[in-house]
């Protein structure tokens, strides 16, 4: 009894050190956000009341209670504004997601098939952009996009066009953003599913008279769903916030959901309505995860 | 019928880099037979097996199925089936899914794969489970699953890599005749590949031995054993024993050779080895006698047992000669030849029709 009681201890912290991070990372500051959501704009330091204090007393913080309202939230629902920024968010992170899946599925197989002692240096290459700076590398794109970039100079020079090409500031420019910055988040997750597969498992399926084609669609993209999954995920639900890429590269016409959140939060100074905008983020993209969640209960055990 | 063989490999080499897997060889499989490809690993068994299936392409030589040149046609083309050692069912389709497969790929109407499938399930006593997935499945289960999968399309050849070695002892026994009896209910060609000579022995009609991707020896299995045609299938295809020396004269039907150690052996020889030339006479244990010393003078060498062991009603020794040799002794336990104590002096011999020197 005397040498488990320690360890139970250790084990109770173990359990308990997940569950302690979210209440203190996540769900302390987001109560703070529906917080601020539930009040009214105001010209003051911070910009919106009520805010709480200890001074209050009980009869106080039942009066600030009562001054809470959902007023914001009715304003994010009926304003088409929100509604389009929102959709077009959907739609820009879908086309990405899609774009990014089908340039990283060819790249993923080849590293997975390549041969064994490759593979290593193969995963580095990928996430090698990671060693500079993200934003950095958002700018070095509009180097590259812009009426007197450096493409737009070698395809005149080659005189594949005669009038520079504007890509840059236009939803084109975002699509590249996009899919350049989380290239690397759909691959690993794709590479790890198709490394692990069987090879005899294609052969099997010659052997059987599937054709190549067949086999790709049988046997190779069911096998990578989980990893097919994860990707889509995790590129898909950080573009659809994603605030950087739009703001640089994309054009004046260019809405996406993290410019409106900005907008209301430093131009409007709007903080309860930029935080309605947040929390209806939030409950959007919960959807994919619990999807997600799902699929992984139906994959099989290994 | 008649006439040209199922599968013919005319002067087939495949070669990796610097190394020659399988060197200019030729092989002819009729139908409706159940050959064994026996050889240690590493000795181009897998090679030559992976050539017929299609998933290699030779160097050179010639591949034909049914008379049909099928060198450069691709594994998917081909109406040669194989299980694989991994057997390689496919994880996210249910048991029947998988031996649909193949007939789903030749597009049949989904009332006669269903009907076929069950057949199959039939064959491989598996009634009941095809809605199971293969991680649901015992290693046996798989095993049958694998072979119902590839024997679906009737193909006029089967190919089975090692398909005993990932099962327990007991398993591998029954299986054994089960494969047997799969074999003779569809008239299909059975080509395994085995690296473990007792599976070729139990199952095959003929076997070819390999080495050094090139074949020793062709023949049904009590011919390769009686008459082993190299010292590598002596040595590979059953326990025997041997005495390496030099040709000291001719003998009726055979040779007399003389060892290093100054013993003086005759023995039956199918080849005409030049006087002095180096030979190895292979006896196997259950030819070899144990008589009390003075019975026998002649053939053999006195020595000492080393000690017994008793296994499946057969005595087996281990004598060691006063030349030094060693020598592994099997007697019948019914045959009464089990008498004899650790130490006692016996005189080992052997008659020389049941002995063979072999030049290679």
């Amino acid at each position: 009894m005397s040498a488990r009681a320690p360890l139970s201890a250790l084990r109770r912290f173990v359990l308990g050190a997940p569950a302690l991070w979210l209440l203190l990372f996540f769900l302390a500051p987001f109560a703070l956000v529906m917080k601020i959501a539930l009040s009214k704009p105001a010209i003051a330091q911070p910009p919106y009341e009520p805010t709480f204090s200890l001074a209050d007393g009980w009869h106080g913080f039942l009066d600030k209670l009562g001054a809470l309202s959902f007023d914001t939230f009715d304003l994010v629902i009926s304003d088409d504004l929100y509604l389009s920024a929102y959709l077009s968010s959907l739609r820009l992170a879908a086309i990405a997601t899609l774009l990014t899946l089908l340039i990283a599925f060819p790249l993923s197989l080849a590293m997975a098939r390549a041969p064994k002692h490759w593979r290593t240096a193969l995963v580095m290459l990928a996430i090698a952009p990671f060693w500079t700076s993200f934003l950095i590398r958002i700018y070095a794109w509009i180097m590259l996009l812009k009426e007197e970039g450096l493409i737009n100079k070698l395809l005149l020079s080659l005189g594949l066009i005669s009038t520079p090409l504007s890509i840059f500031a236009t939803e084109g420019a975002v699509l590249i953003g996009i899919v350049y910055s989380y290239l690397p988040f759909m691959i690993l997750p794709l590479y790890n599913a198709l490394e692990r597969q069987d090879p005899a498992l294609l052969e099997a399926a010659s052997d059987l008279g599937a054709t190549p084609f067949t086999s790709f669609w049988t046997i190779t993209v069911p096998l990578a769903r989980s990893g097919i999954f994860a990707g889509v995920l995790l590129v898909f639900i950080p573009a659809v916030g994603e605030f950087v890429i739009p703001d640089l590269l994309g054009g004046s016409d260019t809405l996406m959901i993290g410019r409106t959140l900005w907008n209301e939060f430093f131009d409007n100074r709007d903080w309860p309505t930029a935080s309605a905008v947040a929390i209806f983020l939030l409950v959007l993209l919960i959807a994919p995860l619990m999807l997600y969640e799902r699929q992984q209960m139906r994959e099989p055990a290994r | 019928m008649g006439g040209a063989p199922l599968l013919r490999l005319a002067r087939v080499t495949k070669a990796y880099g610097d190394v020659v897997a399988v060197r200019d060889l030729s092989l002819d499989i009729p139908a409706n037979e159940f050959f064994a490809l026996l050889g240690p690993s590493g000795c181009g068994k897998t090679t030559l097996m992976r050539l017929i299936a299609g998933f290699e392409t030779p160097d050179d030589g010639r591949i034909y199925l049914d008379g049909q040149d099928i060198t450069d046609l691709p594994p998917h083309l081909r109406s040669i089936n194989m299980m694989f050692q991994s057997y390689a069912l496919f994880p996210h389709m249910s048991v029947a899914q998988n031996i649909a497969f193949g007939l789903k790929q030749e597009g049949r109407p989904r009332q006669e794969i269903a009907s076929r499938v069950e057949d199959m399930l039939r064959l491989v006593q598996m009634v009941g489970l095809g809605e199971r997935r293969p991680d649901q499945l015992s290693g046996g289960q798989r095993q049958r699953v694998a072979l119902a999968r590839a024997l679906i399309k009737r193909p006029k050849l089967l190919l089975l890599d090692e398909p005993l070695a990932a099962l327990d002892r007991k398993l591998r026994h029954d299986t054994q005749f089960e494969l047997m009896q799969a074999q003779r209910e569809t008239g299909t060609s059975f080509v395994v590949v085995t690296h473990d000579q007792d599976e070729a022995m139990v199952m095959a009609h003929r076997m070819a031995v390999m080495r050094a991707g090139a074949i020793d020896q062709i023949g049904a299995p009590r011919e390769v054993y009686e008459e082993p045609a190299t010292r590598h299938v002596a040595g590979f295809v059953g326990e025997t024993n041997f005495f390496e020396g030099r040709v000291i004269q001719y003998m009726p039907g055979g040779v007399a050779i003389e060892t290093s150690k100054g013993l003086k052996l005759e023995a039956f020889c199918q080849q005409h080895p030049a006087i002095g030339a180096k030979v190895t006479i292979s006896i196997r244990p259950e030819n070899l006698r144990l008589s009390a010393p003075g019975v026998f003078s002649s053939n053999g060498s006195a020595g000492e047992i080393l000690d017994q062991v008793f296994r499946e009603g057969l005595s087996s020794f281990r004598v060691k000669l006063d030349t030094g040799d060693l020598v592994h002794v099997r007697k019948s336990v019914s045959e009464g030849g089990a008498q004899h104590a650790r130490g006692e002096r016996v005189f080992v011999s052997f008659a020389p029709e049941h002995a063979r020197a072999l030049l290679t």
